[in-house]
């Protein structure tokens, strides 16, 4: 199982992906790897396919608090393009990793609820942490059921 | 008049880092007036280190990228090597930033030619974009978007071996590093360079092969004569991490070489128009009309005499032959010039996994404490410039950095505009291909402005054409 958290520390809630790999990595789960980045890029497909599973995990300004975890799919169409060039989504690197590596890891979205996002501010809002917090709580649970 | 003028607006650029648009303005026949890139470059990092110790820039100033923070990172150390009084580090230490900016360059170049410009140049400027991105390149050659992503993973490892971490690494310290690489480390990169050294050649072939198999519509291509700037070692040698200033103008004469980092200022100077956030620099002796100059890959192979690997130095005469030995002008030609750089980085990288410096344990040397410094990189995509003036209580109270992207502004100004002439101007209907023209050229330079959060649900690509009143014609969504 691989929890990949990505976005910039440094501002504020945009690091709430590294936050709940930090999170998760101090609770010692068997099994468990996570790689802590600050964007989505092409090689992250080799490593979702040296995995049976993948977790996404970013920052959201728009999702329910305190999280939302939802399946990732390969898509066949190309999604939004991002105003970032060597981004990319989750769904395209589920997409390249069955493409190009011919596997095809369970795919979440965890999407974990933010409030700001101003550059150069490197602490999560207290909310923002706290559904941090909720969202590690979730997933390391999950996993030890084998549930995702 | 103005009434009948349309301004076509691109926003935001795709497929480059941060946030770019592009304003077209057209005449009632769909002349173009006026073509600009508009870069939205937050510079607030240099406010963001006053007051810090200068002992943590290295580490801070990569804060505001993801895709080149390496550059960043070394760049302030070199120039906090010289405010501790390190005028000359370790060997081990010299030789493991090398392999640690070798490592980023290899990476930064692959990642940019497989998955940026790729689909560009394997499915045409026109194609359907639904199909002319990473995931199509995937699709219709797998085997080369697979040899992106190992080339990209494999740079990324050295980084980590040498700096601590993918991004946002600690390994440069002032006046040297804090590790030195480990035999496993090493036998771990080794394993895998033949490999790299055989894809890189590949890769130049690519380039090559395109650039001159389409040099009838690739040479005109938002080209022009340019003046080019970098550093280059004291033997004139390409050298991308630690040389002296040398500008060329586009006939190949030196306008100025051998110059100190340390006195960039004398040479270089910023102008500040009213239509853009970002900065224009020039050259003094030429003025801002005539000094401003390209940097990156293409300068570089112009303004370099040589360069000391044997398979890039082949490289670099054959494209040095398609302009009989001139400066090289055209724009589109930055991609093969950045395929012999990735050749040159993974040659040296070979280099230095075979030399035992790198396992010494002298890390770090001081000297005399000083109160100012410059430190001067051939990032990826250009020059980089760090300069910094720290107090007696160890405080950064003044910073100036000119990154790549800030050099390129004029010429990439000047690319977008040839493009429009070239590609848009009196055409009944504006498409998208058309549009993808621009960006191309725009990609050329391989422009990184990453200062935006990237949380999900945030811009789509937005392409807007307003009348001259500000009236919105149409608007839509891309793809």
């Amino acid at each position: 199982m691989l929890v990949l958290g990505f976005g910039n520390p440094a501002r504020r809630d945009d690091g709430l992906g590294p936050a709940v790999v930090t999170e998760l990595e101090k609770r010692r789960i068997p099994g468990l790897v996570t790689i802590s980045e600050y964007q989505l890029a092409v090689e992250h497909a080799r490593d979702a396919a040296d995995h049976d599973a993948i977790i996404f995990a970013d920052s959201h300004p728009q999702c329910r608090e305190p999280f939302e975890l939802h399946p990732v799919a390969p898509s066949d169409s190309e999604p939004q393009t991002c105003f970032t060039s060597h981004v990319l989504t989750p769904e395209q690197i589920v997409k390249l990793t069955a493409d190009l590596f011919n596997r095809r890891p369970r795919s979440y979205l965890l999407a974990i609820k933010g409030y700001s996002f101003e550059p150069f501010e490197e602490c999560l809002t207290p909310r923002a942490k706290a559904n941090m917090l909720k969202a590690a709580d979730f997933i390391a649970e999950k996993i030890r059921r084998g549930e995702v | 008049m103005a009434t009948s003028l349309k301004r076509m607006i691109i926003e935001p650029v795709t497929r480059i880092e941060g946030h770019g648009k592009v304003s077209i303005l057209l005449d009632e026949k769909n002349a173009v007036r006026e073509a600009r890139l508009h870069i939205v470059e937050f510079r607030g990092f240099e406010r963001f280190v006053q007051g810090r110790p200068y002992w943590e820039a290295p580490v801070l100033v990569q804060r505001l990228c993801g895709i080149c923070p390496v550059s960043h990172h070394l760049a302030a150390a070199k120039a906090m090597d010289l405010i501790v009084g390190a005028e000359h580090i370790t060997p081990t230490a010299e030789k493991m930033r090398r392999l640690m900016h070798y490592g980023q360059i290899f990476q930064s170049h692959a990642l940019h030619f497989f998955h940026l410009c790729s689909p560009d140049i394997l499915f045409g400027f026109d194609a359907d974009p639904a199909i002319r991105n990473i995931v199509g390149v995937a699709r219709k050659f797998p085997q080369l978007a697979v040899q992106g992503i190992m080339m990209r993973k494999y740079g990324q490892e050295i980084i980590k071996a040498t700096a601590g971490k993918k991004v946002h690494g600690t390994g440069a310290i002032p006046g040297g590093v804090n590790k030195n690489l480990a035999i496993k480390e090493r036998d771990a990169l080794l394993s895998e360079q033949t490999k790299m050294l055989d894809w890189a050649r590949g890769a130049v072939a690519i380039a090559r092969d395109y650039t001159t198999e389409h040099l009838k519509t690739l040479a005109p291509f938002g080209s022009f004569d340019s003046n080019h700037l970098s550093i280059v070692r004291k033997d004139g040698a390409l050298e991308l991490y630690d040389g002296l200033l040398r500008a060329i103008n586009p006939q190949g004469d030196k306008i100025f070489d051998m110059v100190s980092n340390q006195r960039y200022a004398e040479y270089i100077a910023e102008e500040v128009k009213d239509w853009s956030y970002m900065k224009f620099p020039f050259i003094r002796s030429l003025g801002p009309e005539q000094g401003w100059y390209r940097v990156g890959p293409l300068p570089r192979l112009n303004t370099c005499d040589f360069i000391d690997t044997p398979e890039a130095e082949k490289a670099r005469k054959e494209f040095k032959a398609v302009t009989n030995g001139k400066p090289n002008n055209m724009t589109m030609a930055y991609h093969w010039a950045r395929m012999i750089e990735l050749l040159h980085a993974m040659e040296k990288i070979s280099e230095l996994l075979h030399d035992p410096d790198l396992q010494g344990n002298e890390l770090v040397v001081k000297g005399e404490r000083r109160e100012e410094a410059v430190g001067i990189i051939e990032a990826p995509r250009g020059t980089l410039i760090h300069h910094y003036v720290v107090n007696k209580n160890d405080q950064i109270v003044r910073a100036n950095l000119i990154v790549s992207t800030t050099h390129n502004n004029s010429p990439m100004n000047m690319a977008v505009r040839k493009v429009a002439e070239q590609h848009l101007s009196g055409k009944p209907q504006i498409t998208e291909g058309m549009l993808n023209h621009i960006e191309v050229a725009i990609r050329a330079y391989d422009p990184c402005l990453s200062c935006a959060t990237h949380s999900l649900g945030t811009m789509p690509l937005l392409v807007e054409i307003v009348n001259s009143d500000g009236t919105l014609v149409e608007r839509r969504l891309r793809p």
